[in-house]
């Protein structure tokens, strides 16, 4: 077991640098998940740590130790491929077995090490499988396995579930999870699918453009986005975005007008926007509901029917279009104006730059 | 009125194939002609050649070719230097093959484009200087001498570094993670991914090597180390004298023999070799 | 603190890399070893004896500057020969490649039969040249050949066609279509094996004929293939030997006597090996037209 720890870290292809100044620390046995939309470094910056790709700027260090010059062999990393990787032309057994053989491993110790990871994973019946005679869920499992039995200090996944179709892909999310707490082992863990973030990661990173958005906790990125992009990014349905002005600021509290005549009341940081200043509200689909004393007013574009909630798709006066999602059964008719109103959860709201400003109590009950 | 029109697209292509097992049915008569006569009596043969059926029946031929030795021996020599100058092929071809798609080193490009630019040296360039060469160093009328002229083949060397292109490099990443040295990567990953490839560069340079006839006419003067296509060659000039047609055909077939075999075998990775090689 | 840390760090990789370099190296040792020493030493090696005096057994009697090639200039025989290899090619590559395509378009396709005629099609191309050439000796020889009793038959008088000035060309064109048909058949059969199925449903709700099918989207779907089968043939077929060797010896009157067989002769009968050298020079000069040529059209399919 080891932390993992980013200074500084760059890298750059030729002239274009794709990665800018990272900065991060990975504690002993943490399972951190690198999020972002694809192209944005995620893939580089895991590999950097592995040591498939050359460092260009900055330090990596594996349990305290500078590894920038280490091969990725000696860094005591064992990674999950996207595609798997297996070798096609061995056994699973054979798979699980080439790197510890490599190693010089002990025969028995393989035999024990197999039998274990074959245990976790219930790969018991295709130990002497080809990959090419499984499914997807098992070739990953294998490739699960082919890290577990190396025992490695640190776990890099990357994209491991995007080759798998959605209910496996749910299922595949537990037992990761699982073996997190079994193994209790450092685990870097790369998607570029958000829900697999909140649902998985001790500590989310937000990544964009080669830089870090954001880090933290699920909920606390879910509930403080530090800015536009985060809280556009973490969240389905996504979060509401709303374009307006502020009327009036008194200390923390002021004023937002909307188009269509309507002032809401958020709360900020005091002295953080003045009076005239063009601000976003965010609103979360949750925290918009449809009532008879709704102050903003919506034609009803669709009607998502999910079973355990209805998803509401209305453009507002402005011309953007907001989701609610209600949790009560009447749904309004499609083509019909509705007044919406927004409920007591978090008013997020976003200077002009896109940074956050809500007041971090907020409107917190 | 659709009907009608697949109706005689039906009758089109029916014909079509029949125009086209005719054809094949010609394209197949000499072969079968000559086995046909290597199979008969010298005594019928003289008389008339005509006809595809080997009646009067004999294998007298071929336990003629067997008691000479000759033949038997230069099927030998060529076995040898086929399969001897394959393995070479595969060996060099494979290794120099993944440097180009997998490794970095100084002036690659440089001496990939010298390597490509050898594909355009056509052997009748150099089959004087390398005669002159082999002579200096005394190894004429040796298989090596046979063999080696053929070695360096830049398409050989070509074809597997575009299938090792084409394996994921996440394959070779992973293996590396797996404690796999360079070679152990290129020996227990690289290579039995390859097989197909191999076979089929494999093929064509045993076709090759067996088919070569301008080289092993000018190395080997010592008739002991005829190829077949050479020893065959040599025995053709006495083609006039009829009492021998049918040993002559026997000898031809007897010699074709591997290489038919071989052929009928490895069919579909001739046809994929040739897709790949096209593909490029 | 990083002042003194960059040289040290430093070398660690830069040793990593020497060593990848190093193993490089050992990867194409074999290839370049065999490379130099076989193809590209004996080319200089060649080019250099071609302006030489060189006696097969006696050895080299020193620089003779371009008088071999001035000799070639005035050699009827030499002409000749050159004259014979460009009308083999000229017969022998559009033919060829028209009955590759014709063949491909036949056999191409599912089914048993196909399949056993796309066999042997291709089988007649393992034959090595010696038995090609004893084949089609007997089928085209006027007493007990195959071809002899249907010209009779059609009422003409059957001719030894190897010994006519006339046809032994032609007789020699037809060997080598039998002979080599199927590897540029097989490289149709690829090309038309990419050509995406919808097209031919889209031409097939067109009500398309099969003539204009053909011409609208199977020729040019493999345009590049017919460019690539040109230029292969033109190489290999200037390279003929074998077949007029052994089948006629060059003759009647030189009539099928190829270039490198003069070569070959030149050097190996009457010893004159650089004067066979400069000839084989010609050869290698004209053959290069046609792989730059090919290369340069590989160059412009890519840019499409
Ligand atoms: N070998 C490379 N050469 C040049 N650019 C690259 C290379 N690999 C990745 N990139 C670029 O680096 C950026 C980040 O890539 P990657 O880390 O794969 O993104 P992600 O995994 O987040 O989708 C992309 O813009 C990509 O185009
Ligand atoms: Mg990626």
């Amino acid at each position: 077991m080891a932390e993992v720890t980013l200074h500084g870290v760059s890298k750059a292809y030729g002239g274009t640098q794709v990665i800018h100044d990272v900065s991060l620390e990975v504690a002993q046995g943490e399972f951190v998940v690198f999020v972002g939309p694809s192209g944005c470094g995620k893939s580089t910056l895991l590999r950097m740590i592995a040591g498939l790709e050359e460092v260009t700027g900055g330090d990596v260090l594996i349990g305290g130790q500078r590894v920038n010059d280490t091969a990725a062999r000696d860094r005591g990393v064992a990674m999950v491929f996207q595609n798997y990787a297996l070798y096609p032309h061995m056994s699973v057994r054979d798979n699980m077995a080439f790197g510890l053989r490599n190693m010089g491993t002990a025969r028995a110790d393989i035999d024990r090490r197999i039998a274990k990871a074959a245990g976790i994973l219930q790969l018991e019946p295709y130990l002497d499988r080809k990959p090419r005679a499984m499914s997807g869920g098992q070739r990953q499992r294998v490739a699960i396995g082919r890290a577990i039995v190396r025992e490695p200090e640190v776990f890099l996944f990357d994209e491991p579930l995007s080759n798998l179709d959605a209910a496996l892909r749910v299922q595949m999310r537990t037992e990761i999870a699982k073996l997190h707490h079994a193994l209790g082992a450092t685990m870097i863990y790369v998607t570029h699918d958000q829900t697999e973030a909140m649902t998985m990661a001790d500590r989310i990173v937000v990544l964009r453009a080669g830089r870090i958005e954001q880090v933290g906790a699920p909920l606390e990125l879910y509930e403080r986005p530090a800015n536009l992009f985060v809280a556009g990014f973490l969240g389905s349905p996504k979060m509401n975005f709303l374009r307006g002005r502020v009327a009036v600021a008194q200390g923390s509290d002021i004023g937002i007008d909307l188009a269509g005549g309507v002032r809401l009341p958020a709360r900020v940081r005091p002295g953080s926007v003045r009076q005239g200043d063009e601000v976003t509200l965010g609103l979360r689909p949750e925290n918009l509901g449809v009532a008879p004393d709704g102050e903003l007013r919506g034609h009803v574009d669709v009607v998502e029917q999910l079973g355990s909630v209805q998803l509401v798709y209305a453009t507002v006066p402005d011309g953007t279009t907001v989701v609610a999602e209600l949790r009560d059964r009447r749904a309004p008719a499609v083509g019909s104006e509705v007044p919406l109103v927004i409920g007591p959860g978090i008013r997020h709201v976003f200077d002009a730059d896109g940074a956050a400003v809500t007041l971090p109590e907020g409107d917190l009950p | 009125m659709n009907a009608t029109r697949s109706g005689w697209a039906l009758w089109g292509d029916r014909l079509l194939l029949a125009i086209t097992v005719l054809v094949a049915i010609l394209w197949f008569l000499p072969v079968l002609w000559v086995v046909t006569m290597s199979l008969k009596p010298n005594s019928e043969l003289m008389r008339s050649t005509w006809g595809f059926i080997p009646y009067p029946f004999t294998l007298q031929n071929y336990a003629d070719l067997v008691r000479l030795a000759t033949v038997p021996r230069w099927l030998t020599n060529s076995l040898i230097v086929a399969v001897g100058m394959t393995i070479l092929v595969l060996v060099v071809s494979s290794l120099a093959g993944y440097a180009f798609a997998r490794l970095q080193f100084p002036f690659k490009r440089t001496i990939f484009v010298l390597m490509i630019a050898g594909l355009m040296i056509p052997e009748q360039a150099v089959f004087l200087p390398l005669h002159q060469m082999f002579a200096d160093w005394g190894i004429h009328n040796t298989h090596a001498a046979l063999m080696l002229p053929r070695v360096a083949v830049p398409i050989g060397v070509f074809l597997m570094m575009q299938f090792f292109r084409a394996v994921p490099r996440e394959l070779e990443e992973a293996a590396e993670l797996d404690h796999a040295s360079r070679f152990t990567i290129f020996w227990k990953i690289m290579l039995p991914l390859s097989v197909p490839a191999l076979t089929t560069l494999g093929l064509f340079t045993f076709i090759h090597a067996w088919n070569d006839f301008l080289w092993p006419l000018v190395s080997a003067t010592n008739a002991n180390m005829y190829t077949v296509t050479v020893g065959l060659a040599s025995i053709q000039g006495n083609f006039a004298q009829t009492q021998g047609l049918g040993s002559i055909m026997a000898s031809a077939v007897f010699a074709s023999l591997p290489i038919v075999l071989l052929f009928l075998i490895f069919q579909r990775f001739i046809v994929a070799g040739v897709a790949m090689s096209a593909g490029k | 603190m990083t002042a003194a840390a960059r040289p040290a760090t430093r070398s660690p990789r830069g040793r990593s890399r020497s060593r990848g370099w190093l193993t490089a190296l050992l990867f194409l040792a074999p290839f370049l070893a065999v490379y130099l020493v076989l193809l590209v030493y004996p080319l200089f090696l060649g080019i250099w004896i071609s302006f030489r005096d060189w006696d097969l057994m006696a050895g080299d009697y020193g620089p003779v500057g371009l008088l071999n090639y001035q000799d070639l200039w005035t050699d009827p025989v030499f002409w000749r020969s050159t004259r014979n290899t460009l009308y083999f090619a000229l017969l022998t590559v559009p033919s060829m490649t028209i009955i590759a395509m014709l063949l491909a378009l036949a056999v191409q396709g599912p089914g048993r039969i196909r399949a056993i005629c796309r066999s042997v099609f291709f089988l007649s191309s393992v034959f090595s040249v010696t038995v090609v050439t004893l084949v089609w000796q007997m089928v085209l020889a006027p007493d007990r050949g195959l071809i002899a009793p249907i010209v009779q038959f059609l009422g003409f008088t059957p001719v030894n066609y190897l010994g006519s000035t006339t046809w032994a060309m032609p007789a020699i064109v037809v060997t080598t279509l039998w002979w080599g048909v199927g590897l540029p058949m097989a490289l149709f059969l690829a090309a038309l094996g990419s050509i995406p199925k919808e097209l031919y449903e889209a031409a097939e709700l067109d009500h398309a004929s099969r003539w204009s099918v053909f011409w609208r989207i199977t020729l040019p779907s493999i345009r590049h293939t017919v460019i690539l089968v040109i230029v292969l043939q033109i190489v290999a077929q200037f390279q003929i030997f074998g077949q007029p060797f052994l089948m006629t010896q060059g003759g009647p009157a030189n009539s099928t006597r190829s270039l490198v067989q003069y070569i070959y002769e030149t050097s190996f009968r009457d010893w004159l090996v650089g004067y066979g050298a400069a000839m084989a020079m010609v050869l290698f000069g004209m053959m290069l037209v046609f792989s730059m040529l090919q290369l340069w059209l590989g160059r412009q399919g890519d840019d499409r």
